[in-house]
C-alpha cells in the first residue's frame, strides 16, 4: 500500500539538492569522473561519482563518517520541509549498506599482528580507539539522529544494497499498522571504499575506461557501472492532501553471489508494476545484465515503457538508491520531461524503450529498480497522483 | 478490516549448548551454562577471556555467520514442511555485517602500508587475490537473508535488520507485519550472532561492556558485564494456522532517542515497546517474560523497573528469566534466541532458568526462575530485546491451544 511523501532531502554527486540533480539529469550530464578524494589509479574502477564537499562541522563527527553525517543533514532538511510532529509517534528508519572496515584506524593496531592472531591484544588491538565499536556500530547514525530529532516511535536500521527499499517498506508497514503517524527515512551509502571497489572490480562491474570512452547503460557496448555515493531522506505519512508523491517499495533476493538474476528484478517489480509506463532501470551498464533485466522486465511492464538510467548520471548509490530514485522520479514526473540516459546515443535492441534524448511525458507513475550483491533486487513505485 | 492472525509453525536453533533447540532446551532446563574460556583465538590480555562458542566442527568455517544461520534456518524450514509460491515467501533476518577472518584483515591492512597513510595503490594491487574472503557474499549484512532466500526458494520480501542487539527481534516484528498486511503467506525470520572474534571482543572490551569476572549472571548482585555468545535461531511463520505452535499475538518497537550506549534511565523506551506489543496482542499482562537481561549493571535494573511499570501488580506473578546467563549475548541474534525461550515456555509449559543467577540484586527483584526450569502452564509470554542506540523491540506469543 502506498504512503505519502511530505518531505525530502537529497545530496548526490550531481548537486547539493534534488532540483540540482534533476536539472543535471535533464541536461544528460553524468557525475562520473576519475576519483578526486583518493588515488584510484590502480583500481579497476576508473570512474566514480563523488559528492563535492563535506558535511558541516558536527559533534557527531567523532562517531559518524562523512556519508552518515550527510545523511543526518538531509534528514533534518526533510523533516523541516514536512512539518510533522516529533516525539512518540514519529518513527525513524535508516538504510545503510553495511559496515566498512575503517582501514585508517586499523592499520596501526594490525601492523605487528601475526596471521594466527596469537598475542593479538598485546600486539596492537589494545591500541584501538575506545570508541572504535561505536564508530563501527551499524545503527549509530540511527541512534544519534533519533536523539537529535526526538523520534521515539517505531524504527529500525535496514541493511544491504537494497536497504533503501527495505526501509520504505518497513516504514510503510509501521504506518499502516498504526504504530506511528509519520516516518523519517534516512539512507546513505558509499561504494567508493577500498574493499568495495576491489569487490566490484573482481565481479567485472565498474567502468574501466576514461570518461571519453565510457558508454552508458542499455547501449550494446555499455561500459560498466559508476560506483557512487549519496545521502537521501524522506518523510512519510499514511495520507496527505497534497504530498510530494506517493511511494511503495519491495526488496527481494535470490541467493546469487553477485548480481541478482533478471527474473529476481522482475519479481521485485511485479507487485508494483500495474500501469507503469516509465522505468528507471538498475542500470548496471554491463550488456549481459542490462539485456537480462530488460527481457525480464518486459514480462511485468509494457514492453514499450520508457527506460531511464538515472544511475548513469548519479552513479550507483547502493543502500540509498531506492530513496534517491523516489525523489528523482517524483521530480521527473512532475517536470513532465524524461531525462536522457547519460553517454548513450544508440541503445541496444530489446524490450522497453531507452530514453536517449529529453522526452516529454504525461506519465504519473514510475518504477525504479536497484540491485546489488549478493543477489539483492528492489523496486520502488512513485506516483504523483494518488494511486487507486 | 481486521488483520489476520499469524502463527508459528516451526522453529529451530543452533547454540553453544546444542545443534538443535531440543538439545539446547534440555541443557538450559538443567541449568547448564556454555560460558567457557575462549577457544577461537588467543585472548590473553583481553578485558574478558570467556565467551559462549559453538564448538561443532561444521561451524569451523571462514564464513561462520552464514554457516550458523543456514544451519538453523534450513532445519526450521524443513520442520515446518510448508509450501507456497516463491513470491509469497518472505525472509526477515537480524544480522550485522560479516567480517573477513583476522588473517585476511591483517594481510589487507599490511598491504595498505605500515605507516599512517592508507596506500590505495598497494591495496588495489594486492587485495584482488583475496577478494573472495571479503566480498559482499561474506561482508554484506544482507548475505544471510539472501542465502536463506536462495535455499528456501523465496522471492517475496527479503529484508535485513542491523539494529545491534534488537536486530532479530525487529526482523520478527517485521515478518509479522508483512504477513498481516498480505505481502506474503509464509515468512522465515530470526537472526544470527557470530561475534566471538578478536576485533569485536576488543571493541566490546574497550567500551567496558564485558564481564571482567568472566560470568554472565543477569539480575544478580555480582553482575559486571556481558559475555558474548554466538548462535542462530529461526522461525517459520504463516497465515495458515495448521498445526501451530503458538500465535504471534503482538509486536511493538520503540526508540529511546537518548544515548548512544546507555538506555533511557527511566526505561521509557522499553516501556513503550512492551506496551505496544501487549496492546497489539490485546493483553494487559503476560505469564512469563523472557527478559533482555544482559548482566550489565545498568540495563538489568532498568528493565525490571520498566517491566513493573508495564505490568503493574501482575509483575509479581510473571515468571522472569534471561537466556544470556547460559548462552551469552548473541547481539544481532539475541532477540531470536530469547523468543525461542518464550515459545518454549508456552508450548512445553516450562520456564527456563536464568543461569548464573544466585543473589538477586535489590533493584532486580522479580519472580525469577533460578537453578532449574519451572513447570507451569503459560498462556502468554513476552520476549524483550533492547539495543545499543536505544532501539527496543518486543514480541508477545500466545498459546494456540
Amino acid at each position: 500500500m502506498s504512503v505519502a511523501v511530505v518531505g525530502w532531502g537529497l545530496r548526490t554527486a550531481l548537486g547539493s539538492d534534488a532540483d540540482a540533480a534533476l536539472s543535471a539529469l535533464l541536461r544528460g550530464e553524468t557525475a562520473a569522473r576519475p576519483p578526486r578524494s583518493f588515488d584510484g589509479t590502480d583500481y579497476r574502477a576508473q570512474l566514480v561519482a563523488e559528492i563535492d564537499g563535506d558535511p558541516a562541522p558536527s559533534r557527531h563527527a567523532r562517531y559518524l563518517r562523512r556519508l552518515a553525517l550527510l545523511g543526518c543533514e538531509v534528514a533534518q532538511a526533510a523533516l523541516r520541509q514536512s512539518g510533522v510532529a516529533t516525539g512518540d509517534r514519529l518513527g525513524l528508519f535508516a538504510a545503510v549498506g553495511g559496515l566498512r572496515v575503517h582501514w585508517q584506524e586499523l592499520m596501526g593496531p594490525m601492523a605487528q599482528q601475526r596471521a594466527d592472531a596469537s598475542d593479538c591484544w598485546q600486539r596492537g588491538l589494545r591500541g584501538l580507539h575506545p570508541h572504535w565499536l561505536l564508530r563501527h556500530l551499524s545503527n549509530n547514525a540511527h541512534a544519534l539522529l533519533a536523539a537529535d530529532i526526538h523520534a521515539r516511535g517505531d524504527g529500525a536500521t535496514l541493511a544491504g544494497a537494497t536497504a533503501g527499499a527495505q526501509a520504505i517498506a518497513a516504514a510503510s508497514r509501521a504506518l499502516n499498522a498504526g504504530a506511528i503517524d509519520a516516518a523519517l527515512i534516512v539512507a546513505y551509502d558509499r561504494l567508493l571504499e577500498p574493499e568495495t571497489l576491489v569487490d566490484l572490480g573482481q565481479r567485472g562491474l565498474p567502468a574501466m575506461v576514461g570518461l571519453q570512452s565510457w558508454v552508458g547503460p542499455y547501449a550494446g557496448n555499455a561500459g560498466g557501472m559508476i560506483p557512487g555515493e549519496a545521502a537521501a531522506a524522506l518523510v512519510l505519512v499514511r495520507e496527505a492532501e497534497a504530498p510530494l508523491c506517493w511511494v511503495q517499495a519491495r526488496a527481494t533476493a535470490d541467493g546469487e553471489l553477485s548480481e541478482p538474476a533478471g527474473s529476481t528484478l522482475a519479481a521485485a517489480a511485479a507487485p508494483l508494476a500495474r500501469g507503469i509506463a516509465v522505468v528507471d532501470g538498475a542500470a548496471r551498464g554491463v550488456p549481459t545484465l542490462d539485456s537480462a533485466e530488460r527481457i525480464a522486465l518486459g514480462s511485468v511492464v509494457d514492453g514499450n515503457a520508457a527506460l531511464l538510467a538515472t544511475a548513469a548520471g548519479l552513479g550507483q548509490t547502493g543502500a540509498a538508491a531506492a530513496v534517491v530514485q523516489t525523489i528523482v522520479l517524483a521530480l521527473v514526473l512532475r517536470s513532465g520531461m524524461l531525462p536522457p540516459i547519460a553517454c548513450v546515443d544508440v541503445p541496444a535492441v530489446g524490450p522497453l524503450r531507452p530514453v536517449v534524448t529529453p522526452t516529454p511525458t504525461a506519465a504519473t507513475a514510475a518504477l525504479g529498480l536497484c540491485s546489488g550483491a549478493p543477489g539483492l533486487a528492489a523496486a520502488v513505485r512513485v506516483d504523483v497522483e494518488k494511486p487507486r | 478490516m481486521t488483520a489476520p492472525s499469524v502463527w508459528l509453525r516451526a522453529f529451530e536453533a543452533v547454540t553453544p549448548l546444542g545443534d538443535t533447540w531440543a538439545a539446547t532446551a534440555a541443557a538450559l532446563a538443567a541449568g547448564k551454562s556454555a560460558v567457557a574460556p575462549i577457544a577461537a583465538f588467543d585472548c590473553a590480555g583481553f578485558p574478558s577471556t570467556v565467551a559462549c562458542e559453538i564448538a561443532a566442527p561444521w561451524a569451523k568455517v571462514a564464513d561462520r555467520r552464514r554457516a550458523i544461520a543456514l544451519h538453523a534456518a534450513e532445519r526450521a524450514w524443513q520442520a515446518a514442511a510448508l509450501t507456497a509460491a516463491p513470491e509469497r515467501i518472505g525472509v526477515f533476518v537480524g544480522a550485522e555485517s560479516g567480517r573477513a577472518e583476522f588473517a585476511t584483515v591483517r594481510a589487507l591492512a599490511l598491504a595498505a602500508g605500515s605507516g599512517p597513510a592508507f596506500d590505495h595503490g598497494a591495496f588495489a594491487r594486492f587485495a584482488p587475490a583475496l577478494a573472495a574472503r571479503f566480498d559482499a557474499g561474506v561482508a554484506s549484512p544482507a548475505a544471510v537473508a539472501a542465502s536463506i532466500a536462495g535455499r528456501v526458494g523465496a522471492l517475496g520480501p527479503c529484508e535485513t535488520f542491523s539494529l545491534a542487539c534488537a536486530s532479530s527481534s525487529a526482523a520478527i516484528v517485521e515478518a509479522v507485519r508483512a504477513l498481516r498486511g498480505g505481502e506474503c503467506d509464509v515468512a522465515v525470520c530470526g537472526g544470527v550472532g557470530a561475534d566471538v572474534d578478536p576485533l569485536m571482543l576488543t571493541g566490546f572490551g574497550l567500551l567496558g561492556m564485558l564481564s571482567s569476572r568472566g560470568a554472565s549472571c543477569p539480575f544478580d548482585i555480582r553482575r559486571d558485564g556481558m559475555v558474548v555468545g554466538e548462535g542462530a535461531a529461526f522461525f517459520v511463520l504463516a497465515i495458515e494456522r495448521g498445526p501451530a505452535m503458538v500465535e504471534m499475538a503482538g509486536v511493538g518497537r520503540s526508540l529511546d532517542a537518548g544515548h548512544l550506549t546507555a538506555p533511557d534511565p527511566q526505561g521509557a523506551g522499553a516501556v513503550r515497546a512492551m506496551r505496544a506489543a501487549l496492546a497489539d496482542a490485546g493483553e494487559v499482562s503476560v505469564d512469563c517474560v523472557q527478559a533482555h537481561g544482559t548482566s550489565t549493571p545498568l540495563n538489568d535494573g532498568i528493565e525490571i523497573a520498566a517491566l513493573r511499570q508495564v505490568l503493574g501488580e501482575a509483575a509479581e506473578q510473571a515468571y522472569v528469566s534471561s537466556v544470556k546467563g547460559a548462552l551469552g549475548h548473541w547481539i544481532a541474534g539475541a532477540g531470536a534466541i530469547g523468543l525461542c525461550c518464550a515459545v518454549h515456555a508456552v508450548v512445553a509449559a516450562e520456564v527456563l532458568p536464568t543461569a548464573g543467577l544466585r543473589d538477586v540484586a535489590p533493584e532486580c527483584k522479580a519472580r525469577h526462575v533460578v537453578g532449574t526450569a519451572v513447570r507451569a502452564p503459560i498462556r502468554t509470554a513476552l520476549a524483550n530485546a533492547f539495543a545499543f542506540g536505544g532501539a527496543n523491540s518486543c514480541v508477545v506469543v500466545r498459546s494456540a491451544a
